[in-house]
């Protein structure tokens, strides 16, 4: 039970969590981490200065509390100030993944499964097979000086198999991974390693340089996620316009930002990697239009965003664990399918690149996108494999360049790598799309 | 069976900065404990975060030596050193008037932008010992200026950024590195003619390096130097080491995660352009037949040792950036957004903010372009040499200059 005082407003997020990491190097038990840790993280607000504190000692919360509480100058009005007014007063318990809890699962039947698949990888210029098996399960606890009292879980689970490939002079990684939130989702059948094995075998055999220009592309789903994730998603975060009232005027909703066709929705509902039922503040999760056809339909924010910009709450104050205060973060960032069918998008191209993966992007005024598997297209049919170092543009120039949406909308799942914001990552984010085509993008 | 016990505590105040105020404090109290045991050839882990009971540790290693994860027992030479490299930058009572002294000066004379995100002050205290004999001790601390900074009415979500990790505290140094980079920020000017220039950049482009010189990239083949140990395979200019010296390094222990100790704490990558070593654990020296790096780390209190680049520098050949190009025109690369590397070598980095330098002055900010080159070229013939600092006084780390080609310019 935890005693809030009056005249200060505070909240205790606290995250119990679970998680397994099993590494296989070319055969080999490199790691088997399966670890419990518990943690609290407290803040406590007096209109000016927040106070914040994490601590693995939760049998101790109330003593971290009442040492905040001596920083923080008490004020009879806080209830009123307009971030404290926004918050919400939310009770629940959502418990959906404690029925088919990885923590369950024996680790050696999660060990055998990597084991078989990485056992499975062969092929004339494979070096280094690094197979992983990750899981996490959490059940968090929000407790609030308004009155919040919510519980939930968040699980994820998933194999990487990465492949490092050298050819002469030359090197390739690439990763076959799958995630999801139930164990018995998470399936690679040996079918499906031999062909990526067999198609990374193919690129670093025969990709060719690309000559850098403005070319045409094709996004397949996960480029489009990590596009829309760089491109647009940060830009909808809302802390990077606190104090800058030109901004607010410049970036008002229903400002034409993108093509008629590009619709790009954030949600933290989706049962995934990007799952956040309830954010960090205690706010419920809901849906939020980015983009809705072209036009700016809204922005991600925390409390003290969304009192800044007077506009209401959206569930997107996440902190990566109870060692950070929750910042405005993507849960789960998706561009709406269209109605073109993939070939449809692709016929259209005399000369162009389809970006099958890609390895990381970032975002700001440019983007970036650093492309794995990539292959021209000539005269509408996808051709040969090319190496491409990174995709750039203009942010702004080419969302309005998009000039095809597929209608084959994926939500991707991840359990590696994750969202980087500042000193926080990585967060895990869910994200996706269709295919989606560019016409123009800078190609180096 | 040989033990090993590390224990990490760290202490972090973390004010968080928002359009030039400072609103709030973070503090993180960290304390792990991790057990290692070494028996037949294998290894086990065992880690706690807070108070632990060290016994309970021990005997939760032994039993994950049934994992069966191999490792070799490789013992240190059981020597003790303890060092002590804490000073305080500025005292306890002052932090916060102080921090927001210098965040209005910075509002006040570049008006036009905003600042946020971190200033943090980190102190670190580890130990390493070993039933072999050894143990070691550090203290060590930093102050880490992370600030963002936004022109006012831009529709980006930074414009520039002024990093810095400080051995002294300096109001007049840091303002007048911030003032440097927003005054410059505004005198736009058109984009150079010619497509390659020297360009300077801070020591993040080595990422597009470093896997090559990891130990299991290197043996297996997957590097693009391998079997080039001894050989040159760099401009002589170039030197990369992993420096855990107390004198040149704030806060990162003198020993590495396996209590190794180097020679004047270095070891090096590159010297003078030649190879001369790849960054391993004790398990990669010995699997494959590799000295002893003293560049193991770990993943976490509860993780097997791996190889770690902590440290990672590049001697400086210059005392400034006249002494490498006299007062020939120089592109100072601030802010990039990403970039990476192709199997083949070539490197592509798109730039969001850089300036030209002509005669040793910033002249103005360039609109975007993107840097691209070929490792060998970058590092080899077309590298000029690395000094302290770059544009900014009060900056510790290196920066490198290297001619490379500019494209898709704006």
């Amino acid at each position: 039970m935890i005693h809030f005082k009056e005249g200060y407003y505070a909240d205790v997020r606290i995250e119990d969590k679970f998680t397994t990491n099993i590494v296989i190097k070319n055969g080999a038990l490199e790691e088997q981490k399966v670890i419990s840790l518990k943690k609290a993280f407290i803040r406590v607000f007096d209109g000016t200065m927040w106070y914040y504190a994490s601590t693995s000692d939760t049998d101790h919360i109330q003593e971290e509390l009442d040492t905040l509480y001596g920083y923080a100058t008490e004020n009879p009005a806080i209830g009123e100030h307009p971030i404290v007014k926004r918050y919400e007063v939310n009770r629940d318990e959502k418990i959906v993944f404690a029925d088919d809890c990885v923590k369950d699962i024996p680790v050696s039947d999660k060990q055998a499964s990597i084991a078989a698949l990485c056992a499975a990888c062969k092929s004339e210029h494979l070096q280094l097979v690094m197979g992983r098996y990750l899981d996490r399960y959490s059940r968090f606890w929000f407790y609030s000086s308004k009155g919040s009292e919510i519980t939930y879980d968040y699980q994820t689970t998933g194999l990487s198999i990465g492949l490092g490939f050298a050819c002469g002079e030359e090197q390739f990684s690439d990763a076959l991974q799958r995630a999801g939130v139930r164990y018995s989702d998470v399936r690679v059948t040996k079918e499906e390693l031999a062909d990526f094995i067999s198609e990374c075998e193919t690129y670093i055999t025969t990709a060719k340089p690309v000559v850098p220009g403005s070319y045409p592309v094709i996004l397949a789903p996960m480029a489009t996620g990590v596009f829309a994730h760089e491109s647009f998603g940060h830009k909808s975060e809302a802390d990077f316009m606190l104090g800058d009232e030109t901004m607010a005027k410049e970036w008002q909703i229903g400002k034409k930002v993108g093509s008629d066709i590009l619709t790009i929705y954030e949600t933290g509902t989706i049962q995934g990697c990007g799952y956040t039922p309830y954010d960090d503040e205690g706010t419920k999760a809901g849906m939020t239009y980015l983009i809705k056809e072209g036009r700016l339909a809204g922005r991600l924010h925390s409390a003290t965003t969304a009192a800044y910009l007077d506009e209401g709450l959206t569930g997107n104050a996440r902190a990566v664990n109870c060692d950070f205060e929750p910042i405005v973060r993507m849960t789960n960032t998706i561009v709406k399918g269209g109605s073109s069918t993939v070939e449809e998008l692709i016929a259209g191209i005399e000369h162009g690149y389809y970006i099958k993966d890609v390895k990381h992007g970032s975002g700001m005024s440019t983007f970036t996108i650093a492309p794995n598997l990539a292959y021209e297209i000539e005269n509408g049919k996808i051709g040969k494999p090319v190496k491409i170092a990174v995709l750039t543009g203009n942010v702004f120039e080419t969302l309005g360049l998009i000039d095809g949406v597929a209608n084959d909308e994926t939500v991707l799942c991840f359990v590696t790598g994750g969202c980087g914001k500042m000193e926080q990552s990585p967060l895990p984010v869910g994200l996706g799309g269709p295919h989606i085509r560019v016409s123009k993008m800078n190609v180096s | 069976m040989r033990e090993e016990i590390i224990v990490i505590k760290t202490q972090q105040k973390c004010f968080n900065i928002t359009a030039g105020k400072i609103d709030s404090l973070r503090i993180n109290s960290n304390l792990e404990t991790s057990v290692r045991v070494y028996d037949n050839g294998c290894i086990g882990v065992a880690g706690k975060v807070g108070n632990c009971d060290v016994e309970a540790l021990k005997k939760e290693a032994r039993e994950a030596l049934a994992q069966g994860i191999a490792y070799p027992d490789l013992p240190n030479e059981g020597k003790q050193q303890s060092v002590d490299t804490y000073r305080q930058l500025i005292p306890e009572e002052e932090l916060l008037p102080t921090l927001n002294k210098l965040l209005a000066r910075l509002s006040a004379e570049n008006p036009d932008f905003l600042f946020s995100n971190k200033i943090i002050l980190e102190e670190t205290e580890k130990t390493y010992s070993s039933t072999d004999g050894s143990a070691y001790s550090y203290r060590g601390n930093t102050m880490e200026f992370s600030i963002v900074i936004k022109y006012k009415g831009s529709a980006n979500i930074m414009d520039e950024d002024y990093s810095a990790e400080i051995d002294a505290y300096d109001e007049d140094k840091v303002a007048a590195d911030v003032k440097l980079i927003c005054e410059n920020y505004l005198k736009t000017i058109p984009s150079v003619e010619e497509d390659k220039l020297p360009v300077l950049v801070d020591m993040s482009v080595l990422q597009y390096l470093l896997s090559d010189f990891h130990a299991d990239y290197y043996a297996l083949g997957m590097s693009r130097y391998k079997g080039k140990i001894g050989e040159k395979i760099f401009s002589d200019k170039l030197s990369i080491l992993c420096d855990r010296s107390p004198a040149r390094q704030y806060n990162i222990p003198f020993f590495d995660g396996e209590g190794v100790v180097n020679e004047d704490y270095s070891f090096y990558l590159v010297k003078n352009g030649v190879m001369k070593g790849i960054v391993g654990s004790k398990k990669t020296a010995k699997n494959y037949g590799m000295p002893v790096s003293g560049t193991g780390g770990a993943e976490d209190y509860a993780s097997v040792p791996v190889p770690s680049f902590a440290g990672v520098t590049v001697l400086p050949t210059a005392k400034s950036l006249e002494e490498l190009v006299g007062g020939r025109k120089t592109i100072f690369v601030s802010v990039t957004s990403g970039g990476d590397v192709t199997p083949d070598g070539t490197v592509s980095f798109p730039v969001m903010s850089a300036y030209l330098i002509e005669n040793g002055s910033i002249v103005g900010r360039l609109p975007e372009f993107t840097v691209t080159g070929n490792l060998a070229d970058l590092f080899g013939d077309d590298f000029i040499g690395a000094f302290q600092g770059g544009v900014f006084s009060t900056s510790t780390t290196p920066y490198l200059v290297f001619e490379a080609k500019l494209v898709n310019k704006a």
